[in-house]
Order: structure tokens, then C-alpha cells, then sequence
């Protein structure tokens, strides 16, 4: 009866995690990937690169991104401004169109404010290239791309669950849990496979479990449309009033703007910490808002979206009268658990270390889904050897896994490699990935997958190791001068796309060097397993 | 009773089993969240945010024990029981 559970839980763990397995081997890694969108975002602009590390001070920072939003976006409905801080060590200005007064709220799209970069020191505009930059996979990790919210939400919340089920089954089919996890055959062939597997799922596996129940909670409203109506609706409602926002027109007289440098003093003052960004809704308008948003001391129970920070203080007209701070606060039990699951899924809050110990979990969750697939491939390779299921898996696997990772690493490449010049560039950076992508699929039908996998892995190691050659070449910043200059997002970019290189190369050096005694091992293992 | 469900007569058992699980296992757990959203003591919003993070525990275990149960007869049965027990309780409990 015992082994009769163990078995049928364990063909759940099998299938649950095969029919989403590339899926959710994709949300994993653009999922780690995004703990550093706004790094990688940054790396993606080398434009901004040349910025002294020592920003100004925060009252002449804002006076210089009035000016700049003055003269060149004058009519917005918002402004928005986010002082240089530690992810992005540049002054970030953006703003949102008004949109038509007869739009209609199911046509609105609500998308982070497009922001262009200026110096914090002189407030020189820096020209960026037209790009995405780390937000292209970001937002792949939350709604795929192409679809619309709901119907990719919806996509990414159903592989989701396959993924808590995967777990969940996963820990009950193995008995020796803890004893496993010390346990680790080398070139023992499956077997390896097999303990790489738990190893990854075992050592992170509150992790694991953490950020895939979050993540269902985030995207709840989207799978559970029958018992969600009223947060969906509360939902709507909050798009609504930000789809009204930016729906205001012209005023009729223009009143002069508030002075904002009085008004970051007084708000910091108030706060006692400092300010993280500044918005100014309906600007010249005598209903001019401006809205300060503290830029430290994250919230994590409670947290307005986007900032991160429970706190806002407004002021508004001409005058900039204050008129009060909000400070968001759960209202019950369940506000508040939802507000931590939350906040540990974004990570908003995590400091440098934190962020780092989220994204190895996160990559020990890549590579546990990594190697379940191709432990799938191997296990049944001397039971159904031939069959057209098994050729299918061992096909899409190399796509999948290393097809990935080989196309984050053009898409990196192509983002500082295609002229500036070009129509519609940022939306090409886009394409040239997933038309990587799609070779990398179709590269295992034409070389065999064995060779595939390694060839891929070469290439994925080259790329990620020569990046920062790339970098030396096409930005103002190198490893040395970031060394020497403090620039620490670009020094600490380098060695970790050095390290990842690596790690691909010896990868695929291994493969290629232990193929043939792999081969056997994989056979004799499965045999000598017996299921 | 040695055998997994893979193993034994195959395609109606594997069918029955998925059938069961995946749609009969979120209409059973739609339902009994919904039956808890009117029992908890929050704002509606909050409640529905509150029995819909239960959800995916009660998903998860209806789906386990579907695919651990060794008879598929008794799957359907108790299933079945279920679904119409939480489906009466829904109707009368909506008046």
C-alpha cells in the first residue's frame, strides 16, 4: 500500500513538472534574472555609464530634472522623477501622454513609466538608446510576451500551481530527505542527475516553496475567476483611477509649478529619511499634485506597488499646500500576509546581500528544473527507448534549457551591438532574441541533441565571458575603470557574467569530455534502478 | 493493491484520475472557498484575498489524494459525495 502511494505520487511529481517544465524553467530564469532588472537596466544604457559615482545633492538633482521636463516633455499629464540611488546610480526622469478624454478603460494598458536618464551631477541629458533593457524579460517572467494581461497571467499562474504540485509531491516521494542531501555520486550518470536534483530542490526548498505559493497569490485573481470577483473588481476600479489620472486636459490658463525644492525639504523633514522620487500629476494646472515618495526604509508587510515604501506625502497647487502623508497600513490579518507573501515574491525590500541569497535560490530552482527534465529524458531512455514522446523531450529540452540561456546572452550582445540609429530598435532587440531563440530550438533537429546541448553551452559560455570585452568596447566604463572609479554595478556585472560563462563552458566541456562514459552509465543506472 | 495507477488497466483509470483531480479538484476547491469567503471575519475583499490564498492548499491536497488513492471507484464516490455536498451547502447557505 505504501509503495503503491509513493509510485502513483510519484508519476504526479513526473508529469506535473514534465507538461510545464520548459515553461516554468523560463519563468525561473527570467524570475532570477529580474532580482537585477534594474542593474541590468542600466548596463543596457551605456549611454549613462560616464556619470560620476558621487550623485548631487538631492534638492539640485530635482531642480535639474524640472528643467529638463520643462523644456523638452511640457505637455504630460505626469512627471515623475527617481533620484540616483544605489541600482541606478543615474537621475531618472519619465512622463506619462494624456490619453484621449473617450478612452476607454478595457483599451488601457498600465506599464511602468518610460523614463530616460539624465547626469546626477550636471543634468546633462544622456540620449539613451532606445531600449527595453532588463524590463523586456521582466515582464516575460510575469506575463509572457505578445498576449494580453489576463490571458498571460493566467498562462504563467497555471504552470504555477503545476509547480507547487511538483514540490508538494516531490517531498512526499522522497523519504530521505535530509540524508539525501549530503549525498552526492559523481560520475555516476543518472544518479548524478538525480542528486544534482534534489541537492538544488532540497538546500533552497523553503525558498522554492515560498516564491511559487507567492507567486500564485499574485496572480490569483487571474486563475480564480469565480472566487475572486470582488478583488478583481478592486483591481479594475485601481486601473481605472489611474487610466483618469492621465486623462485630464490642458489647463485652460497655465499657473506656474511649486516649488519643489521647498517642497523635497519639507518632505524629507517630515519623513526623516530620504526622498526616493518625486511625482507631479497635471502639471501648470491650479490642481497640480506632487507626490513624494520616500526612497529607503521599504515596507514589508505594508507597501504602496511600484515604490515599495508604505509612506506618500502630497501637496498640491501652485503653492504646493501640504495636504497630508498617507501611510498604508494592512487592515487586517489577511491584507497583511498577502502584503508580506508579496513583498518577499518582489524582493522590493531586500538589501544587497538579501537580493544575492534570492537570486542563487532562484538559480538552484532553475537548475532543479533544469535537470528534473533531463532526468525525465535519461530515466525512460531504457524503458521506451525510441518512442516519439521521449525524442520530443530530449528535442525541447536543449531549446528549453541551454535555448534560454544561450538567447539572454544574444539578447545582451545584441543590445549593444545594433546601430542606435534604427526604427523601432528596442522593439528588434526583442525580436533577435526570440529569433535566437527559435534557432536554438530548431538546432537539436539538425545536429544531434547530444551535440546540441554542448554547442549551445560553448556558445552560451562565450558570450556570457566575453561580455565584459563587449562592455570595454562599447561603453565608457571597463572593468578596471569600474574597479577604480567605484562603479560597482558594472564591476560586480562583469564577474558574475564571468562566473555564469564559466560554469556554461565547463559544462559543456564536461559533456563533451564524459559523453561516451555518460551514455553507458545512463543505461546501466536505469536498469539497475528498475523503474 | 501493488500496483500504480499507471500500471494497472491504464487509460480509464489514467483519465479518470486527471479528469478528477484537475476539474474536479478546482470546482471542489472554488467552492469550498467560496463557502469560506462568506464565513470569514473580514472585508469582503480582504476575505475573498484571505480564502483564495487557502485555496491553492486545499487544490493541492484534493489533488494529491486523488492521485494517492489506490481505487478509482472510490475517488469517483467520494468526489462526487463531496462535490454535491459543498454545491448544497453553496445554494441553501445563498439565500
Amino acid at each position: 500500500m505504501k509503495d503503491t502511494f509513493r509510485k502513483s505520487i510519484s508519476s504526479l511529481h513526473t508529469w506535473s513538472g514534465l507538461l510545464a517544465g520548459w515553461l516554468l524553467f523560463a519563468i525561473f530564469f527570467t524570475g532570477t534574472y529580474s532580482y537585477f532588472k534594474d542593474e541590468i537596466t542600466y548596463w543596457m544604457n551605456p549611454e549613462t555609464h560616464k556619470a560620476a559615482p558621487e550623485a548631487a545633492d538631492r534638492a539640485v538633482q530635482a531642480e535639474m530634472a524640472i528643467r529638463y521636463l520643462e523644456s523638452s516633455l511640457l505637455d504630460a499629464a505626469e512627471w515623475g522623477i527617481t533620484f540616483a540611488n544605489e541600482r541606478t546610480p543615474v537621475l531618472q526622469v519619465g512622463h506619462r501622454e494624456r490619453l484621449p478624454m473617450d478612452m476607454k478603460v478595457q483599451d488601457y494598458v498600465r506599464t511602468a513609466m518610460p523614463m530616460t536618464y539624465l547626469d546626477p551631477v550636471t543634468g546633462e541629458h544622456f540620449n539613451p538608446r532606445d531600449t527595453e533593457g532588463g524590463n523586456f524579460l521582466y515582464r516575460f517572467h510575469i506575463e509572457l510576451y505578445g498576449l494580453d494581461r489576463a490571458t498571460g497571467r493566467a498562462i504563467v499562474g497555471i504552470a504555477t500551481m503545476f509547480m507547487f504540485i511538483a514540490i508538494i509531491s516531490g517531498v512526499i516521494i522522497h523519504k530521505r530527505i535530509f540524508a539525501d542531501f549530503f549525498t552526492f555520486r559523481r560520475k555516476k550518470g543518472l544518479r548524478s542527475w538525480l542528486d544534482a536534483h534534489i541537492f538544488t530542490s532540497v538546500l533552497a526548498l523553503p525558498y522554492h516553496l515560498m516564491i511559487t505559493y507567492s507567486g500564485l497569490v499574485l496572480v490569483m485573481i487571474y486563475i480564480l475567476p469565480f472566487t475572486a470577483q470582488k478583488s478583481a473588481k478592486a483591481f479594475d476600479d485601481h486601473i481605472a483611477m489611474h487610466m483618469r489620472q492621465e486623462q485630464i486636459p490642458l489647463p485652460a490658463e497655465k499657473v506656474p509649478l511649486p516649488d519643489i525644492k521647498a517642497i523635497l525639504a519639507d518632505a524629507e523633514q517630515r519623513l526623516g529619511r530620504e526622498a526616493g522620487s518625486i511625482s507631479i500629476s497635471n502639471p501648470y494646472s491650479k490642481n497640480t499634485l506632487v507626490t513624494v515618495s520616500p526612497g529607503t526604509g521599504m515596507d514589508i508587510v505594508n507597501g504602496f506597488k511600484g515604490t515599495g515604501s508604505s509612506q506618500r506625502l502630497t501637496y498640491k497647487g501652485p503653492k504646493g499646500r501640504f495636504m497630508g502623508m498617507m501611510n498604508m497600513q494592512a487592515s487586517d490579518s489577511a491584507a497583511k500576509i498577502s502584503g508580506v507573501l508579496t513583498s518577499l515574491h518582489l524582493a522590493r525590500f531586500a538589501d544587497t546581500f538579501l537580493r544575492w541569497l534570492f537570486f542563487v535560490s532562484g538559480a538552484l530552482g532553475t537548475v532543479m528544473i533544469g535537470t528534473g527534465l533531463i532526468i525525465w529524458v535519461n530515466k525512460k531512455s531504457s524503458v521506451i527507448n525510441k518512442s516519439f514522446g521521449r525524442k520530443l523531450v530530449e528535442i525541447l529540452n536543449v531549446g528549453g534549457i541551454t535555448g534560454l540561456v544561450a538567447a539572454t546572452g544574444v539578447h545582451f550582445w545584441v543590445n549593444r551591438l545594433l546601430p542606435v540609429e534604427i526604427a523601432a530598435r528596442a522593439q528588434w532587440e526583442i525580436y533577435i532574441f526570440f529569433a535566437a531563440w527559435l534557432v536554438f530550438f530548431l538546432h537539436p533537429l539538425i545536429r544531434i541533441p547530444k551535440n546540441a546541448w554542448k554547442e549551445q553551452l560553448f556558445l552560451a559560455g562565450g558570450l556570457y565571458c566575453l561580455m565584459p570585452v563587449l562592455n570595454a568596447f562599447t561603453s565608457d566604463v571597463n572593468f578596471f575603470s569600474a574597479l577604480a572609479g567605484g562603479n560597482s554595478i558594472i564591476m560586480a556585472f562583469d564577474l558574475t557574467v564571468f562566473g555564469l560563462g564559466i560554469i556554461f563552458g565547463y559544462a559543456g566541456w564536461k559533456l563533451h569530455e564524459k559523453q561516451n562514459m555518460l551514455e553507458n552509465a545512463f543505461s546501466t543506472a536505469a536498469a539497475g534502478r528498475g523503474n | 493493491m501493488t500496483k500504480s495507477i499507471r500500471e494497472k488497466s491504464g487509460g480509464f483509470e489514467t483519465a479518470s484520475r486527471i479528469i478528477l483531480g484537475i476539474v474536479g479538484g478546482y470546482a471542489l476547491s472554488a467552492m469550498i472557498t467560496a463557502l469560506l469567503i462568506r464565513v470569514m471575519p473580514f472585508a469582503p475583499v480582504q476575505a475573498e484575498k484571505a480564502a483564495n490564498m487557502v485555496f491553492f492548499i486545499i487544490y493541492a491536497c484534493a489533488l494529491i489524494w486523488v492521485f494517492s488513492n489506490a481505487k478509482t471507484k472510490t475517488v469517483w464516490i467520494v468526489m462526487s459525495v463531496m462535490l454535491a455536498l459543498t454545491a448544497a451547502m453553496l445554494l441553501l447557505g445563498g439565500a
